[in-house]
């Protein structure tokens, strides 16, 4: 089985084409169903005025789009919502893990095992018992941050109810979440860094913070990149932390917490607009396109 | 984890630790206040000040949870669902991954690429042409509309083709003089080797299926084929204001996911890298 161009057929081996072709179609197969299929159809529909109620439906070109992007209150706010949530999550939650994993690797810290277990716990608990306990600690009557507040002799706050806040108090919701992970990911980073550098470095009478900027800040550079995308791209993807903190407030006026993924779900299963809703979801797809295309350039000058 | 054996604190460590103990102890306090919750008389549970320790501790919410919500259902459910897509998942990842590492046939490549391909583009973009298509073969509210999306996963199969790429061609060609057959191979040889990358992968697929929410709140909508998420999202909505109840219900959500990570911590944490997508 010598690797050969596509052109000599003849050196492939038989035994090995037959099991490969045997156990690999049924399972592409399944792929092509299930994911192929299904993406293809979202591009395909998205140029079409195709409710999920009725049969009939045409190709409209590129009004969908156009539409979207011009006059569309909802795909705005939106659009505006999910910018600012990737935005301040990917800020908040990549500033935190770093400053606490530096903590964490410059001191003497003691089970830094457990510490970073005791962070990774909310990453592992998933979203909507996490959530329901939020929403009872955000409760605007008895919620516990509110008790917080009384001692600075701050009246009760409608943490998830006021317009003013809903959209932050989500936000912490989503960094509490995520931010163990991100822990992780920096640690094992951080870890990979040669201690013969630091060392070097102590000998020559750099302080902590100079080990820190002119040493492991460059080498974890690489890390630092793909977490600001995978935390950018989750942000922009972000649908379960919002749908269930919010939910049975999503769709009161002023839409003051609505998402991409949200609008989404709304326009195919509550205004049955499937057409419109494949536009949104290739327009979200165009965006993680985007960032990735960005992130892969930037992790090639990185190296 | 490295141990440190020398631990001499100076006043700055001291602070630190201090300091990352206490938002420690923040990030765990939600759960702490939800099983403190739970287990409060409803006529303590709004006490002002809230109170960290029950006064009388009572298991009547939990009771309660019981009879108005089908949550034993609701853990079948989510489990039955967990394990046939881990169990998939892991097999299907598997042979392909073995295939595209080890065989040589024609369209491996582009077949190979349009797998990878398919890795960046989020559920939520192709979610809803999904869902018409299980309304076409009639699998909406059913379970075989929710588990069918869930039996092959690009990124499993790219993690286990980097796992066999490490497996030595010798040991393949040796089996094969001996006369085994492709696939006595793979499950006798290819198999046992790559045990590790296959743990790491089912705990991966376990995570990821647990806490889905988006796939079941799309396709099921009646009560009886909820699973523990979607179960829980309408049980809080339906009593939103009886706070010992619904946090008994999440505090029975997690029992089992705690007892795992507990098992598996190690696993769970070293293996983070491989979710990079997700």
């Amino acid at each position: 089985m010598k690797k050969v161009g596509v052109f000599s057929v003849k050196s492939y081996n038989k035994d090995h084409v037959k099991f490969a072709y045997t156990a690999l179609l049924p399972i592409f197969g399944l792929f092509f169903i299930f994911r192929i299929w299904p993406i293809l159809e979202s591009f395909r529909l998205s140029f079409t005025n195709h409710s999920i109620v009725s049969t009939k439906y045409s190709y409209i070109g590129f009004q969908n789009y156009i539409n979207m992007l011009s006059n569309d209150q909802d795909f705005r706010i939106s659009l505006i919502n999910t910018l600012l949530f990737a935005t301040l999550i990917t800020i908040a939650v990549i500033f935190l893990a770093l400053a606490i994993t530096l903590v964490m690797d410059r001191r003497k810290i003691i089970n830094i095992g457990l510490l970073q277990s005791l962070f990774f716990l909310p990453v592992v608990i998933s979203v909507v018992p996490s959530a329901i306990i939020w929403k009872w600690m955000y409760d605007p009557q008895y919620g516990i941050f509110n008790y917080v507040l009384s001692f600075f002799g701050i009246g009760s706050v409608g943490w998830l109810v006021d317009k003013r806040y809903s959209m932050y108090s989500i936000i912490l919701f989503v960094v509490w979440k995520w931010l163990g992970y991100f822990i992780v990911i920096f640690w094992v980073g951080l870890k990979g860094i040669p201690g013969l550098y630091i060392e070097a470095a102590k000998i020559d009478g750099a302080d902590d913070w100079q080990i820190i900027r002119s040493i492991i800040l460059p080498l974890l550079k690489p890390i630092m990149f793909f977490s600001l995308f995978l935390a950018t791209i989750r942000g922009f993807t972000i649908f379960s932390e919002v749908y269930v903190m919010t939910v049975g407030s999503q769709g009161a006026p002023g839409n003051i917490v609505k998402v991409l993924t949200y609008d989404i779900y709304e326009r195919a299963f509550l205004y049955y607009k499937t057409g419109q809703a494949n536009t949104e979801g290739v327009i979200l797809f165009l965006i993680v396109l985007g960032l990735t295309i960005i992130q892969g350039k930037m992790l090639g000058k990185g190296e | 984890m490295m141990t440190k054996t020398k631990l001499r604190f100076n006043l700055t460590d001291l602070i630190y630790n201090i300091l990352l103990y206490l938002l420690a102890a923040a990030m765990i306090f939600p759960f702490i206040w939800m099983v403190s919750t739970s287990l409060k008389l409803p006529q303590h549970i709004l006490l002002w000040p809230p109170q960290v320790f029950p006064k009388v501790f009572t298991l009547a919410n939990y009771q309660e949870v019981f009879q108005k919500a089908d949550m034993m259902r609701y853990f079948y459910n989510t489990l039955r669902f967990t394990l046939v897509s881990t169990i998939c998942i892991v097999f299907t990842s598997s042979l392909m991954g073995y295939i595209f590492s080890k065989y040589w046939f024609p369209f491996k490549k582009p077949m190979f690429l349009i797998i990878i391909s398919t890795m960046m583009i989020p559920f939520q973009c192709y979610m809803v042409p999904l869902y018409m298509m299980m309304a076409r073969i009639h699998t909406v509210d059913t379970y075989l509309g929710l588990q069918l999306p869930y039996l092959v996963q690009a990124l499993g199969i790219f993690f286990m083709r980097q796992n066999f790429e490490s497996l030595p061609d010798e040991y393949l060609e040796a089996a094969r003089i001996e006369g085994a057959s492709e696939w006595r191979i793979f499950f006798s040889i290819a198999v046992p080797n790559c045990r590790s990358a296959l743990g790491g992968l089912s705990i991966f697929v376990v995570s990821i299926i647990w806490g889905n929410l988006i796939w079941p709140l799309i396709i099921t909508s009646s009560d009886k084929n909820f699973v523990l998420e979607l179960g829980l999202t309408n049980f809080q909505q339906l009593y939103t204001v009886d706070y010992g109840l619904f946090t008994a219900a999440a505090t029975m959500a997690i029992i089992p996911v705690i007892i795992f990570f507990i098992i598996f911590r190690r696993q769970i944490m070293e293996g983070i890298t491989l979710s990079g997508t997700k």
